[in-house]
């Protein structure tokens, strides 16, 4: 049975995990809210027990094949999202709000049931950990222990792709602990200097500064205020436009770029991602500015936080667009579509799947000119091989039928479309807001347990590229993981002798 | 001159024909195939393979003044011209057909005294290249059959077919006025028959006029013919066959941004190398000589057709199709010399063969060291050579200087300036002059200019 290997790897996982909620604890701690911190530190205590049960499990550790590098990471997210959410409750939230908050927060959705009063109810130590969570899941949790912990070196390379976002198979480095690490590195760098710039420029306190640039890097979209960046002023707008836009490129391009910027220009994803940002941003001011008579440093100021707020699938908001006009809320509508680079914080379906698709279809189109046409996708010049193009056109299609399924299911329950479709494809992008009533400024709050449930599920299948989910339920994989023999596939006994040939 | 022809069958033979009758040749050659044809020529013949030393001692390759390696496979040709190395100092000529090789050992140019020697091999010769390069300059040039860039591109080659209508039939040539100063008419091929023509020659429809000059003057030539063809520049191209010589050529070709390329190849594995090779090119699985999809993907409608498959046949049937439909020009690959004669009398207008071009290379490699053979015109009937004047050559004016007949100095390079000369030009020492000539003139210029 592999799902002991599963197991084990998840309690080694775990052990460590618990570290992480020590910092809110200590914050409850210093602001005198002993019984806030102490949950906190419970839920340490938690973690550590359950992954040295699970970790005394009979299973090596080294030898994790595809099936259970995709199970691990899967229940990985799952489990952590569980245990995250205990602190929530114990701060009064139902279990599913707590679970739904958490599964946002890790998988840097942003989508949060909290209600106005909430933000000043609860203790710094739940807002910080609200913002934290986000953090870690932008890297990625696995990324997170493999760049840490040397045991996992040989497993993690299974886990590190299962869990990347977007379709990504170069490490920096030939050694994958190397490469998680010179990735977190870059994180830490860039979240330090925006938090430097929001205390320092935006006149920020320090705390707001930290959460915003830990929820910003992740492209998460948590704030601790409540009207989210609408509640700041316009220099912490500009900042954070331009951290959200450098969360939602390729970090393995940018860690790159340090040594030849010139590889920024030569990247085909990294220039449709700008002139995709560029463009719907002027198109956004141009449609908003003129029924609104807004000043024209508001109008591109808000068109462009809000462009690379959607499309990083980062969530914030510095105005209400719930409430804009229906023709620049298309733009955005349509950015919910597309997301972030590849190898980004950001979530949906990635810049360069849909500039794979776009390539496809024409491709298509001229095969249906010239049936005996043979030609190959190609992207800034290098061949797409024929198996990455089914991968990718594949994932879109899953993840169409995720989000039809989603909205449609969540529409009927909530019995409003508008909650149904935006609702489904927010949580599968990781975005975080929707339109109508769940928009920047409304809450999750209000929906039926079994919707929070259901976009619950979808933040998770999401954020682990749907796939690394889906397979899990494959006869296949579930053969593998729980069942008694070791082959997948049954040997027939062996048939009788022959008869001899007749002379 | 001693030298051993290293072969395997095929294309060999015409070159060990052409050199035979000048020198002593020895043939190593591997296998059956061929044996009877290579038995008929003036030239001792060896079995053994090139690339097994004894063999090559046999063949006397250590008195050997040269070695040329042109078996079918690169691998023999490279080891042979290896060894030969290893056995005395004959200069090695290397024939490579893959690209890989052709690149590594820097053939760039494909002809003939390309690149730095590697390896200690003192040639290689890339006809497959040579043919590529070939047919893309005739194509560039609106209705030219042949066309050569010469002087880092500041001398320029084009032969035209004459059409009876056109303008410079029937008179003598000393009453044309309308061509374009720093332009000269270098040759004519009438049939068979190939001449440097004079004032009093009068051209015929159906010559191939040869002209040279300075590129700026050919520009105005080029678009005087090409308003009288009532062409523009080629563009819309239809390439059959995706082997080694169409996929060179749909390279090059595609450099220009307004190319329309369709390149139709039979198969499945080739189609799919061509479509990851060419970035805009349209490659089309199917038969060339399928009329239903000449039909369907348009070819009626392209500029040129150019038919490059191994097979003759096959080149022969596409090319004729093809003019069947009304395509105004279409160059087609021949492989054997006999069926070069063939092709013409049915009307194919350019038949062209990769080997062709570069036996006659080797040919003037060993022949005329002295002289770089630029290129070959009328089928080998003449040359383009360029000769540089010695130092102790005393300044002369050209109309004193005794060349022979059918032979013409078409441009003189000074000092990077390219000047066409007329019988008053002074020539002086360090001068690059271009010279046409008749092959069997060749020796006699060379008298004449490096006296």
């Amino acid at each position: 049975m592999r799902f002991g290997t599963v197991l084990g790897t998840l309690g080694l996982l775990l052990k460590p995990f618990g570290a992480v909620l020590l910092l809110p604890a200590a914050l409850d701690l210093l602001d005198g809210r002993p019984y806030d911190a102490a949950a906190f530190a419970a839920t340490a205590a938690a973690s550590f027990l359950i992954g040295l049960v699970l970790a005394r499990r009979r299973g090596a550790r080294r030898d994790l094949g595809r099936i259970e590098a995709m199970a691990v990471v899967s229940l990985c997210w799952l489990l952590v999202a569980m245990l995250g959410a205990v602190p929530y409750v114990q701060q009064s939230f139902s279990p599913v709000d707590a679970l739904f908050e958490t599964m946002s927060g890790f998988t840097t959705t942003g989508s949060t049931i909290f209600l106005v009063d909430d933000f000043a109810r609860v203790s710094r130590g739940l807002l910080f950990w609200r913002a934290l969570t986000q953090w870690v899941g932008g890297m990625g949790i696995i990324v997170l222990f493999v760049a840490v912990f040397p045991v996992l070196a040989v497993a993690g390379r299974q886990m590190f792709f299962a869990e990347a976002p977007g379709p990504v198979d170069e490490a920096l480095t030939p050694r994958i602990r190397h490469t998680a690490s010179a990735l977190w590195r870059l994180y830490i760098a860039l979240t330090a200097a925006q938090a430097t710039l929001l205390w320092a420029v935006g006149g920020m306190s320090a705390f707001d500064a930290a959460c915003h640039s830990f929820t910003t890097l992740a492209a998460g979209g948590f704030s601790p205020h409540p009207e989210s960046l609408a509640g700041y002023g316009a220099a912490s707008q500009w900042i954070c436009t331009v951290f959200m836009f450098v969360a939602g490129a390729s970090f393995a391009l940018q860690y790159r770029a340090l040594r030849r910027p010139a590889l920024l220009v030569q990247d085909p994803e990294f220039r449709a991602y700008t002139w995709i940002v560029l463009l719907s941003a002027a198109l956004v001011a141009a449609l908003n500015a003129v029924p609104r008579g807004q000043e024209t440093e508001a109008a591109l100021r808000h068109a462009l936080f809000q462009v690379a707020s959607v499309i990083t699938t980062t969530g914030y908001a510095s105005e209400d667009y719930a409430l804009w006009e229906p023709a620049p809320l298309m733009v955005l509508g349509a950015l919910l579509f597309i997301g972030g680079c590849a190898g980004s914080a950001g979530g949906g379906p990635k810049v360069v799947r849909i500039m794979v698709l776009g390539k496809f279809l024409a491709r298509e189109v001229l095969f249906a000119l010239h049936p005996r046409a043979v030609r190959v996708v190609r992207l800034g010049g290098r061949v797409i091989p024929s198996d990455t193009l089914r991968g990718i056109v594949g994932f879109l299609v899953a993840y169409m039928a995720v989000f039809a399924f989603t909205a449609m299911v969540a529409a009927v329950v909530e019995n409003d479309l508008t909650i149904g479709i935006t609702g489904a494809i927010t949580t599968l992008g990781n975005t975080g807001p929707g339109f109508g009533p769940l928009g920047p400024m409304g809450t999750f709050a209000g929906l039926s347990t079994l919707t929070k449930l259901l976009f619950t599920a979808a933040m998770w299948i999401g954020r682990l590229e749907v796939m690394t989910v889906l397979v899990l339920f494959h006869p296949d994989a579930v053969r593998a993981l729980f069942g008694r023999v070791g082959p997948a596939v049954q040997v027939p006994p062996p048939s009788p002798a022959p008869p001899p040939p007749p002379r | 001159v001693r030298i051993v022809v290293v072969s395997s069958g095929g294309g060999a033979r015409q070159l060990a024909e052409e050199l035979s009758r000048h020198d002593d040749v020895v043939i190593l050659h591997s296998g059956e195939e061929g044996r009877d044809e290579l038995e008929k020529l003036d030239a001792e013949l060896i079995s053994g393979e090139g690339n097994d030393a004894d063999a090559l001692r046999r063949a006397g390759a250590e008195r050997a003044d040269y070695l040329v390696a042109s078996s079918r496979s690169d691998e023999m040709n490279l080891l042979a011209c290896l060894t030969t190395r290893q056995l005395g100092a004959a200069k090695t000529i290397c024939f490579v057909s893959k690209e890989e090789y052709a690149r590594t050992f820097g053939a760039h140019d494909g002809g003939a005294g390309g690149g730095a020697p590697a390896l200690g091999i003192d040639h290689f010769v890339w006809p497959a290249r040579m043919l590529a390069d070939k047919i893309e300059k005739i194509l560039t040039v609106p209705g030219a059959v042949d066309a050569g860039r010469f002087a880092q591109g500041r001398i320029a080659l084009l032969e035209y077919r004459l059409r009876p209508d056109g303008p410079l039939v029937g008179r003598p040539l000393g009453d044309i006025r309308s061509l374009p100063s720093g332009v000269l008419m270098a040759g004519v091929r009438r049939g068979e028959e190939w001449f440097v023509p004079r004032g009093q020659s009068v051209l015929l429809a159906g010559d191939r006029a040869l002209f040279m000059g300075r590129t700026e003057a050919m520009h105005q030539l080029a678009a005087f013919f090409s308003e009288h063809f009532h062409e523009g520049q080629t563009h819309d191209v239809v390439i059959i066959g995706g082997g080694t010589v169409g996929l060179r050529l749909a390279r090059s070709l595609e450099r220009n941004p307004k190319a329309r390329l369709k390149l139709i190849e039979k198969s499945a594995e080739r189609c799919a190398d061509a479509s990851k090779a060419l970035a805009r090119a349209l490659v089309l699985h199917g038969d060339g000589c399928d009329l239903d999809l000449l039909e369907d993907e348009g070819v009626r409608h392209a500029q040129a057709l150019v038919a490059v498959t191994d097979s003759d046949e096959k080149n022969l049937l596409a090319s004729l199709l093809g003019r069947q439909l009304g395509v105004p020009k279409v160059v087609t690959r021949v492989s054997s010399a006999a069926n070069r004669r063939l092709f013409e009398r049915v009307g194919i207008d350019v038949p062209l063969s990769a080997r062709a071009e570069a036996n006659d290379a080797v040919c003037h490699l060993i022949r005329h060291r002295e002289a770089d053979l630029l290129a070959t015109i009328g089928e080998g009937a003449g040359e383009v050579l360029e000769i540089t004047l010695p130092p102790k050559f005393t300044p002369t004016a050209l109309k004193e200087l005794s060349l022979p007949p059918d032979s013409l100095v078409a441009a003189v390079v000074r000092k990077s300036e390219a000047i066409v000369p007329g019988g008053a030009t002074l020539l002086g020492p360090g001068d690059q002059c271009l010279v046409i000539c008749k092959v069997e003139r060749v020796a006699d210029v060379l008298k004449a200019l490096l006296r």
